[in-house]
């Protein structure tokens, strides 16, 4: 997905104008004169600044640019969907974690993302009960990171 | 290959259910591993002490007690994540003054009334810290000195409404000197204030003298004085504040234990009777000794009442600096 | 520094304990390293509890032996998946997985291990030499001479950040941005938080450096190549360390000057070796003679880099053995450690017990030197990552994401960040904004905002303030002639028009580049 610059310069320009004014917003303390708003304003004008310059660029270029150019996602429908399930499948894997645990949840995740790519269901099946196994092995065991166990909890130890 | 995946996802689903209806028979607790959660980052004084009082927990009930850090937000995070655990004895926490300071300060998430009480195992008093350079022999001196140049003593140890502020801008209000007297400066913590401390940015930091012992030890910083009404049995020769001025302000951090409001009350008294027994091992008092901290125990109702007279005592300096709301 | 304390404390290293230590420590901060998101601050956290039951010298010595290797062993998921190791890697990252796009994986692993080696055994023999010494001068630095260092690490975004300057100082300022979220240092008061308890924390940069480089890539796969056809970069012949002696013909003073530059920032309490590492590598690229090629795979600069990473890693510990002031988590740790067995870290410490503190250095040396095999292993290991069919090897990358991600803090909060990031990333690289800046952002911000407050404060705003300290007057003037420098150079060249002919270029190069990272020439 590519955006023309002669529309994120003008989006960068009032990025930095919208920081300003939250900084703005920020709580003052008294007795404080540089405060928790000195950096962000900054921050705004300098997004104000490279915004207006990066507009002012694109004007000088003679190539005409689309303003929304989608031409690299004409792919086929196996990677749109492989694409779509590696982020939804992570929030919906992170939304219920707690409830279904991370050994099931990473299962799932994995089996499907190496169907939608191609892989043979034996492959699939073996690594992705063995990465998880061992990541979930390592982590929790190994590592301490608390990790749910959710509904496989009454079949491990 | 879209029907597939439904059905895995309907199948899972389902097994949920079952799983989830089988689940939640009660047992003796521990019945499985305790989460205690600090709220500051791996390594530091809290993140020490909570480790070895986890390891020591774990011997005394035979279960895997797992420290886990939840850092940020000068341990708001931490704190509220102890705070809103579900109160089954599962979840704990090493809580520190600042749970009491949040609420007056004006941010959500938790309050001292979030937590129940288990015991405290730790307390030392922030210390004054000056240059060796400067020649202020005594704490009366620097007090003098903030009194004849209003302005000009610029002080530091943490941010602006962290204790370390609140206990010097608590001493210089106490004195009846305005706490603007002394220019605060906002660091991230006392490390860096005692680099701005030796490099000679800065006049006064206030912390503890645990903190402060390798500078003062390599002759470049001393400490003057406690800000409390106790002498540390660590380090016996600091005079306090509330015997050089005749006053009573002693705003003491602490370390202890807490876990969510409403935990089994079986489960409270039995933490709080093996923190008594970890606290009067000799083992346990080497190590805190051997990093500078004083073993303090309290029970939970004394725990309980401390943290609540922290509680007005800080919200009241928060006022008189203007940094309540 | 007598030949009797050197001797004394050898003899304290070549303990069987000791050298098992630093063994076991080495292995293991090689997996932790290895692990995409797990950090060194991390696997010196996990290690505490185990050192409780240690003398203090073992107890150090994993700790040393296991932040070396994860700082170097970091690289290796940087080079391979482009999923950099620590926020210091983030500076060459895109360097070196050019490198195994190009087939010369096994050159830039190699390259990896042995000039880290080489900048780690150069800031232990400083360490050794000069420590007391060094850490006197550190201790002159305020936050004046801080601000200014942080300036200086801005302006080298300028010099990473490719053809258009312009373009990566909007992902500089958004990483800056991102800093600032979560408490303020100056009131405590919450910024840009949004009533979410999870953002006062701030935004963690693991997450976001996951995300960025990581998830984008992947994502940038998909549209690149197509389904079950599609495989890693290849390898080539793995040899490790072979070619090490011609590029050391070649580039001479690069390890040097890195390591140099690493061990002198890396002594400044607070600063350390994240910065280090991009300033050395946007320094290599002002003095090289073909500034062209970085970013492009060109080893000049990683060599630079990688080697000041380590020698910081090394020189951090001079403030904190010598006035127990920790420049970063891990030395902070290792100071606790270091109390806890009664082993005072001070000055005293040098005078009443030189050899402990000398012991301490010499387990620097062993460890550094542990590159050399365990990075010959390493290296053959990794061969076997990059056979791994895409349609396997991408499953496994982003179930790794997602536990660093959430390894980080032991939330969802952190993956969270990655998915947004990731998103975010992906649509900065397609429009030709520069990734790397992001990182360098949420790294100095912090650094930047304090000192900088902190020095209005202290001078009552006035700015001349930032020139009254001699170290700090020095900076500043030096600082600010190369920023006019380089403002004049860059009018002129507008008015020439050579920036816009550059500007032309730069659509059909990002296509290129983005097109080559995907591996599918």
């Amino acid at each position: 997905m590519r955006i023309s610059d002669r529309v994120s310069g003008p989006a960068i320009l009032l990025f930095g104008a919208a920081v300003i004014w939250g900084a703005t917003k920020l709580p003052s303390v008294p007795g404080v004169r540089f405060g928790a708003d000195l950096m962000p304003t900054l921050i705004g004008v300098g997004l104000i600044c490279l915004g207006l310059s990066i507009f002012i660029g694109s004007l000088s270029v003679k190539v005409p640019v689309r303003i929304l150019d989608l031409s690299e996602w004409d792919v086929p429908l196996r990677n749109k969907l492989a694409a779509i399930w590696s982020l939804a499948g992570l929030v919906i894997g992170g939304l219920l974690f707690e409830q279904v645990g991370f050994p099931l949840m990473g299962i799932i995740y994995m089996a499907v993302l190496m169907t939608l790519m191609g892989t043979k269901p034996k492959v699939t099946a073996l690594v992705s009960i063995l990465v998880v196994g061992a990541l979930y092995i390592g982590f929790s065991k190994g590592l301490l990171v608390p990790l749910p166990i959710g509904l496989l909890g009454g079949l491990l130890p | 290959m879209k029907h597939s995946i439904k059905q895995i996802f309907r199948a899972s689903v389902a097994t949920l259910a079952v799983f989830a209806a089988v689940g939640g028979a009660q047992a003796a607790w521990p019945e499985r591993a305790v989460t205690i959660i600090v709220p500051w980052s791996a390594g530091g004084g809290t993140d020490a002490t909570a480790r070895m009082v986890a390891a020591d927990l774990q011997e005394h009930f035979g279960q895997p007690f797992n420290v886990v850090n939840r850092t940020g937000g000068g341990g708001l995070v931490g704190h509220a994540a102890i705070g809103n655990a579900k109160a089954d004895g599962y979840t704990l926490g090493v809580i520190t003054i600042e749970s009491t300071m949040y609420e007056s300060q004006g941010l959500p998430g938790v309050t001292p009334d979030d937590f129940d009480y288990i015991g405290r195992y730790n307390a030392d008093a922030i210390g004054i810290n000056v240059s060796t350079k400067a020649d202020y022999g005594s704490v009366q001196d620097l007090i003098e000195a903030v009194k004849a140049n209003p302005g000009k003593i610029t002080a530091s140890g943490a941010n602006r409404g962290g204790l370390s502020h609140l206990a010097w801008a608590g001493l210089l209000n106490t004195l009846d000197i305005s706490p603007e007297a002394s220019n605060w400066v906002a660091s991230a913590g006392s490390a860096p204030a005692m680099q701005q401390l030796a490099a000679g940015a800065i006049d006064v930091v206030s912390t503890s003298p645990a903190e402060a012992r390798s500078l003062v030890e390599a002759g470049e910083v001393k400490t003057l004085a406690l800000i409390s009404g106790e002498k540390s049995e660590l380090f016996p020769d600091l005079p306090t504040t509330d015997e050089a001025f005749g006053i009573k302000w002693s705003p003491m951090p602490f370390r202890g234990l807490a876990g969510p409001d409403g935990m089994p009350k079986e489960v409270v008294e039995q933490l709080s009777a093996a923190l008594k027994d970890i606290t009067e091992d000799k083992e346990f008092r080497d190590f805190m000794k051997s990093r500078g901290f004083s073993v303090a125990y309290q029970d939970a109702a004394t725990f309980k009442d401390t943290v609540m007279a922290a509680r007005t005592g800080l919200a009241e300096t928060m006022k008189a600096v203007g940094l309540a709301k | 520094m007598t030949a009797d304390i050197l001797y004394h404390s050898l003899g304290m290293i070549l303990d069987p304990v000791v050298l098992l230590s630093i063994l076991l420590g080495a292995v293991y901060g090689l997996f932790i390293g290895a692990l995409p998101g797990l950090t060194a601050t991390m696997s010196t956290a996990l290690l505490v509890p185990i050192t409780f039951y240690m003398d203090p010298l073992p107890a150090i010595a994993l700790i040393v032996a296991s932040t070396a290797m994860a700082i170097s062993a970091g690289d290796i998921p940087g080079t391979l998946l482009r999923i950099p190791g620590t926020p210091a890697s983030a500076a060459y990252t895109d360097e070196s997985y050019q490198m195994t796009v190009k087939g010369k994986a096994s050159q830039a692993l190699s390259l990896g291990f042995f000039f880290s080696a080489i900048g780690g055994l150069f800031g232990a023999t400083v360490l050794l030499l000069t420590g007391p010494l060094l850490a006197r001068i550190s201790l002159n630095f305020s936050s004046f001479e801080f601000f200014w260092l942080a300036v200086l690490g801005l302006l080298t975004c300028a010099l990473v950040s490719g053809s258009n300057v312009a373009r990566g100082f909007v992902s500089l300022m958004l990483g800056l941005l991102i800093a600032t979220v979560g408490l303020d240092v100056t009131t405590g008061a919450p910024r840009f938080t949004f009533g979410q308890i999870e953002l006062m924390g701030g935004v963690s940069f693991i997450p976001v450096m996951i995300g960025m480089f990581a998830f984008s890539e992947i994502l940038r796969g998909f549209t690149t190549n197509k389904i079950g056809e599609g495989t890693m970069p290849q390898l080539g012949r793995i040899v490790p360390f072979k070619g090490i002696g011609e590029l050391l013909r070649k580039y001479p003073f690069s390890a040097i000057r890195g390591a140099t530059l690493g061990t002198t920032v890396g002594a400044l309490p607070g600063v350390g070796g994240d910065l280090a590492a991009w300033i050395a590598y946007g320094m290599s690229r002002r003095f090289s003679r073909t500034p062209e090629k970085y970013g492009t795979g060109h080893p000049e600069g990683l060599i630079e880099a990688t080697s000041s990473n380590n020698a910081g890693l090394s020189s951090a510990w001079i403030p904190a053995l010598v006035f127990g002031i920790p420049g970063d988590a891990v030395t902070a740790i290792a100071v606790g450690v270091l109390f806890m067995k009664g082993v005072a870290p001070g000055p005293r410490l040098f005078v009443e017990n030189p050899t402990m503190p000398t012991a301490i250095i010499m387990t620097f040396f062993a460890s550094n030197l542990l590159l050399f095999p365990l990075g010959f292993i390493a290296i053959k290991v990794a061969r076997h990552v990059l056979s791994i069919p895409r349609s396997v090897i991408v499953p496994i990358i982003l179930i790794c994401c997602f536990l660093g991600s959430y390894a980080v803090n032991n939330t969802l909060f952190g993956v969270w960040i990655m998915l947004i990031a990731g998103i975010v990333g992906y649509l900065m690289e397609r429009n030709g904004f520069p990734i790397a800046p992001v990182i360098l952002g949420l790294v100095l911000g912090p650094v930047l905002e304090r000192n900088f407050i902190m020095s209005m404060q202290i001078s009552g705003g006035n700015l001349l303030g930032f020139f009254q300290r001699p170290i700090a007057c020095g900076l500043g003037v030096v600082i600010c002639t190369i920023f006019i420098f380089v403002l004049l150079k860059s009018i002129r060249s507008w008015l020439t028009g050579a920036s816009a002919r550059r500007r032309e270029d730069l659509l059909t190069n990002a296509e290129n580049v983005a097109k080559s990272r995907s591996g599918d020439h």
